[in-house]
């Protein structure tokens, strides 16, 4: 599903390298955590799977289509593929539940009659049914991160990115996410959720990615957050 | 780009940047306006001169009782003195095209006519008008060759050549033309800045779901596409004030008092007007859709 080979990435020649020679193979249906501290280049390599930027060299693929090598104009239909999540959620806070989630179909040019369903459908896994018409701040935050899964979800991703996606929320809201998060990845979807959350990794024991400095240290299968565990 | 979602945007795009639309809407009529004046000036300019110098007259006029001595030297032209310039004038054919000879009583008439009511008329008489020579000519832009060849003939005091009258005439029509096509300039100078000032902030107050557009993988042209369209719609408002104006002045100053009170000139028609209006709109529309696109461009990287 994505697959990095000897990927750098410089950001300024005077500077280290973001990342330093990765290599990678994260399989269709797989779940993931991406962990390691601030600056390590989880940032980085979020934003190279999604073509915010180019590789310095190496290769990258992410569902067949080659990064790299990928033009300007080809940039929306990998988007399409891949949804996103953040830590502050980043709904429309003038329109409702429905129609943040409608919005990522409405840009692509999807017809309203074709919607309907698809909103509905996703707003029942992310277990939002009865909340359609409210506005995001009369949520709390761990439903306002469902209509954020739920909109990053509802075009059907094949891959679906979470960064910090429990960084605002108590354990208890964090682990109903993670549960979430499961669902949408049983369903078929790779997941990858980028974190500082040791709870959530600890307690889902699924592949573990660790960066440092811009290099993999530790890719651990059923890992846990701390390091040397295995 | 699904219609419904696209009209919803750009309706939120219009109220965002309401003000800044507002002056888009004022400043293009106004340069569109002077737009279309310049060129339906321009249009008066040529039907004026078609019109005026194909009537333009030289008029000779002969020494007579009051005429000034030292132009007159030999007093009251005498009629040898008529004879031989009628002559003249006749060996200028066929540039000259018409000699007509106006006597003492017709030249009275037409005085009294012009100044009626006035104190000069009522103390003129009929032995004080000049007599004169009116002469229409082919080429009335030659005229300056019938000038040379009478105005130092015995007996004529002096030639007036209404080329002169009319000249100020145009002078003034172009003046206004060059000041109608300079407010125009300047203003669509100012349509620009205000349009690319317009996109910087309705993409600014959209960056949220600009973001949003982009991770969820909408294409350039569909993000780009609101404020484009934003951008038309005021420059349209503003075309479509910037005829009414010009159908007004056509209506009511042109068709309703020129052409009335002014009947010896011809003036622009209504096609004249359509067809400056729909040039300037043509341009102005223009104008905005590449400006916005560009600068939208510029401060929408996807």
């Amino acid at each position: 599903m994505i697959r990095f080979e000897s990927v750098t990435k410089h950001y300024r020649k005077d500077l280290p390298a973001a990342l330093k020679g990765i290599d990678l193979l994260i399989e269709p249906g797989e779940f993931i955590f991406l962990i390691g501290p601030s600056g390590s280049g989880k940032s980085t390599f979020l934003s190279l799977v999604l073509r915010e930027q180019k590789p310095t060299s190496g290769s990258i693929t992410v569902d067949g289509m080659q990064i790299e090598k990928l033009r300007d104009r080809a940039v929306p239909k990998l988007r399409r593929k891949i949804g996103v999540v953040f830590q502050d959620y980043r709904l429309l806070n003038n329109r409702t539940v429905k129609q943040n989630v409608g919005f990522a179909l409405d840009v692509i040019g999807m017809p309203r009659r074709e919607q309907h369903e698809k909103i509905e459908q996703i707003l029942d896994t992310v277990g939002l049914s009865g909340l359609a018409g409210r506005m995001p701040y009369e949520l709390s935050g761990g439903e306002q991160q469902r209509v954020a899964i739920a909109r990053a979800c509802v075009n059907q991703p094949t891959v679906l990115i979470a960064d910090e996606p429990t960084g605002n929320l108590d354990p208890e809201t964090s682990a109903e996410i993670m549960r979430t998060l499961d669902q949408i990845n049983r369903n078929g979807t790779t997941v990858i959720v980028a974190t500082h959350d040791a709870a959530i990794v600890d307690g889902m024991r699924r592949r573990v990615i660790e960066l440092a400095n811009g290099e993999v240290i530790r890719d651990q299968e059923r890992g846990i957050y701390g390091i040397g565990a295995y | 780009m699904n219609l419904k979602f696209l009209i919803a945007e750009v309706g939120t795009g219009l109220r965002r940047t309401f003000t800044l639309t507002l002056a888009i809407i004022v400043t293009s009529t106004i340069a569109l306006t002077m737009l279309a004046l310049s060129l339906l000036v321009r249009n008066q300019v040529l039907l004026t001169e078609q019109s005026l110098y194909e009537r333009v007259e030289i008029t000779v006029f002969l020494c007579g009782q009051i005429s000034p001595v030292n132009l007159c030297r030999e007093g009251t032209a005498t009629t040898g003195q008529i004879a031989q310039i009628e002559r003249k004038l006749e060996s200028l054919k066929p540039l000259v095209t018409e000699i007509k000879f106006e006597n003492q009583e017709e030249a009275f008439k037409r005085f009294s006519s012009q100044f009626e009511g006035s104190a000069v008329a009522a103390e003129a008489t009929v032995d004080q008008m000049p007599e004169s020579f009116r002469v229409s000519m082919s080429d009335p832009e030659q005229y300056q060759s019938v000038v040379d060849a009478v105005s130092k003939l015995p007996g004529v005091e002096y030639v007036q050549d209404q080329q002169a009258v009319l000249d100020s005439l145009f002078v003034s029509l172009n003046y206004l033309q060059i000041g109608a096509i300079s407010i125009a300039v300047l203003m669509l100078l100012v349509v620009v800045v205000l349009t690319i000032n317009t996109m910087r902030i309705a993409a600014f107050s959209r960056r949220e779901e600009i973001a949003i557009m982009r991770l969820v993988g909408a294409s350039k042209s569909a993000i780009r596409m609101p404020f484009v369209i934003e951008a038309l719609i005021a420059a349209l408002i503003g075309a479509l004030l910037a005829t009414g104006l010009i159908a007004a002045l056509q209506y009511w100053v042109i068709d309703g008092l020129l052409v009335r009170t002014v009947e010896f000139l011809d003036f622009v028609v209504w096609q004249d007007a359509i067809i400056a209006i729909a040039i300037s709109s043509g341009i102005g529309l223009i104008l905005t859709i590449l400006v916005a696109t560009v600068s939208i461009r510029r401060y929408l990287k996807v």
